[in-house]
């Protein structure tokens, strides 16, 4: 019996606000800029690499490598 | 264990690291076992000595467990001591200029500590302190080493108790102080997302901090709704992250620097600046001259530590006093223009001087967790005397407070003191009287006089001239 109420109880909750760390959406957010962070070191490397193709100097690409 | 749990501060019950407690006039702080490394390290590596020498931190020394009662030293790995700020005062009870400056104290602070190492585990307004116009930190176990890629874990607590505060003021003219004191966390994120204008998209910052954020949080809400499903649930709460670089960190809290720092209030603007506005008063000379001298006598005879001056207005009779032997003054007025302009006054004239917003008859209340969490005014200080210069005609005649309930209410809050009787005849009293039945037969002279030497000794009164106003000086008798 105890349990068919505790199934009423939980499937009536819409939105059960007590739950949720009230910070998620901001580590969200800087999740984004981390995720942007690294698309653009890796954007980075092979910016790099597409300069070396056309001529640019290898031994910068190779460092940059290293850096990451 | 009621004798120490009565000691501690209720603002700091939350925190497991360590305590507040106040014993025998002083501020001290334990530090449990949870944060001995940290504090160790902070100690030991002279940083804290170096933070304090530079006035970042409040000053903080440690001391013998022997001094302070066993009750509340019996979890505690080491006890601090800190200087005593003059008044604890909360950011609802702050101007717009007041938040503000606190808010970028918060953030150089945050950028130093960063580059230094170390990082902030919360965001907390009630972290800063004023003495004078100078903010000052306060919580010492705020201060962590930083782990390399963690997030700045206090971000929404930064927006919501700096940030939206002080958008809502700039943006729609608002001031945030009701609405923060009753919440005490600040302003909520998706209640002021609510009140953002459409054009707000436009703006890079708005959409980062106020609008994604909102969203996000509305779209966490959704998801996360329990349906049963308690793997789901756990599912949902676990959120792996890329690490946050640490310029990205701190470009963040510059971006927030340079945003906030621009801000002004929409009803106010750049005049919110101290820029001799004495000068400009309109006050009859000779009759302010009777005033002032009168004040500043009796300042010299008392030499209080701590003034308080109510309707402070931009701090005139404030400055006055600290020029004839007051110590300290915190002023308090409902005007949000006249607390601007009375602390950029503090703070151009290197004055110890803080105004602070207050509604008289809604002085700020004990309230939080317990009714205990954050004092109210009359728990939290007293003054050795207080000033009340055309001031209560505004809660006799405008409010409906009986005379004799305000001399009382004042002197609850200091045994001497000033108070200036405006009579129903002066035209400021006039002017709240003109619409409006007089249903104040006892607002008078007589009665004021009659009242208060029933309380109090009146050492001196002076009529002011050319005024249907009366300053009065007086002692309570004990």
């Amino acid at each position: 019996m105890k349990s068919i109420i505790f199934l009423i109880i939980v499937s009536f909750s819409t939105g059960a606000h007590a739950y949720i760390d009230p910070g998620t959406a901001s580590l969200l957010l800087q999740g984004l800029i981390a995720s942007m962070a690294a698309a653009m070191a890796t954007c980075g490397i092979y910016f790099q690499k597409i300069k070396m193709f056309f001529g640019g100097n290898k031994h910068n690409v190779e460092d940059q490598e290293k850096e990451q | 264990m009621s004798g120490a749990s009565s000691l501690i501060d209720m603002g700091s019950f939350r925190d497991p690291s360590g305590h507040v407690f106040e014993f025998s006039n002083r501020i001290y702080r334990t530090i449990n076992q949870s944060a001995q490394n940290d504090y160790e390290a902070l100690r030991d590596s002279g940083y804290i000595d170096h933070l304090i020498d530079d006035g970042w931190l409040v000053d903080t020394n440690e001391v013998n467990s022997k001094d302070v009662p066993a009750s509340v030293s019996e979890n505690a790995i080491y006890i601090v001591q800190h200087k005593k700020v003059p008044l604890i005062s909360y950011p609802y009870e702050w101007g717009f200029n007041t938040l503000k400056k606190a808010a970028i104290f918060h953030l150089d602070f945050h950028l130093k500590l960063l580059s230094e190492g170390y990082n902030l585990s919360d965001a907390t307004a009630y972290n800063v302190q004023f003495i004078g116009s100078n903010p000052v930190f306060i919580d010492l176990l705020s201060i962590r080493k930083y782990q390399q890629g963690e997030y700045w874990l206090g971000h929404r607590q930064f927006c919501e108790q700096f940030l939206f505060p002080l958008l809502l003021r700039s943006i729609k003219g608002i001031p945030h102080n009701s609405w923060y004191r009753g919440n005490l966390e600040g302003i909520p994120l998706l209640e002021f997302y609510k009140v953002l204008p459409k054009t707000s998209l436009f703006s890079m910052n708005m959409l980062f901090h106020v609008i994604m954020q909102a969203k996000l949080q509305q779209k966490v809400i959704n998801d996360g709704s329990i349906n049963g499903s308690s793997s789901k649930v756990k599912e949902k709460a676990k959120i792996t992250l890329k690490p946050l670089p640490i310029a990205s960190f701190k470009q963040m809290l510059q971006g927030l620097r340079k945003w906030i720092t621009a801000l002004t209030p929409k009803d106010m603007g750049e005049s919110s600046v101290w820029k001799n506005y004495h000068i400009e008063n309109t006050y009859d000379i000779k009759s302010t001259e009777v005033k002032r001298t009168f004040i500043a006598e009796f300042i010299q005879l008392k030499k209080p530590k701590m003034l308080w001056d109510f309707g402070c207005n931009v701090g005139d009779y404030s400055a006055l006093s600290l020029k004839h032997g007051a110590d300290y003054v915190v002023g308090f007025d409902i005007d949000q223009n006249a607390l601007d302009l009375a602390n950029s006054r503090a703070e151009v004239e290197k004055l110890p001087f803080q105004a602070l917003y207050f509604d008289a008859a809604n002085t700020s209340p004990s309230q939080g967790w317990g009714q205990n969490e954050r004092k109210g005014l009359l728990e939290r200080g007293n003054a050795d005397v207080i000033i009340a210069l055309a001031f209560i005609h505004h809660l006799a005649i405008g409010r409906n407070i009986p005379l004799d309930k305000i001399i009382d209410w004042m002197l609850s809050f200091a045994k001497a003191g000033i108070i200036e009787f405006v009579a129903k005849e002066d035209p400021t009293a006039q002017i709240l009287l003109q619409n409006r039945e007089d249903i104040f037969p006892d607002y008078n002279e007589d009665f004021f006089v009659e009242y208060l030497s029933a309380k109090a000794e009146i050492l001196k009164s002076t009529k002011i001239p050319d005024s249907c106003r009366t300053i009065y000086a007086y002692q309570v008798k004990n």
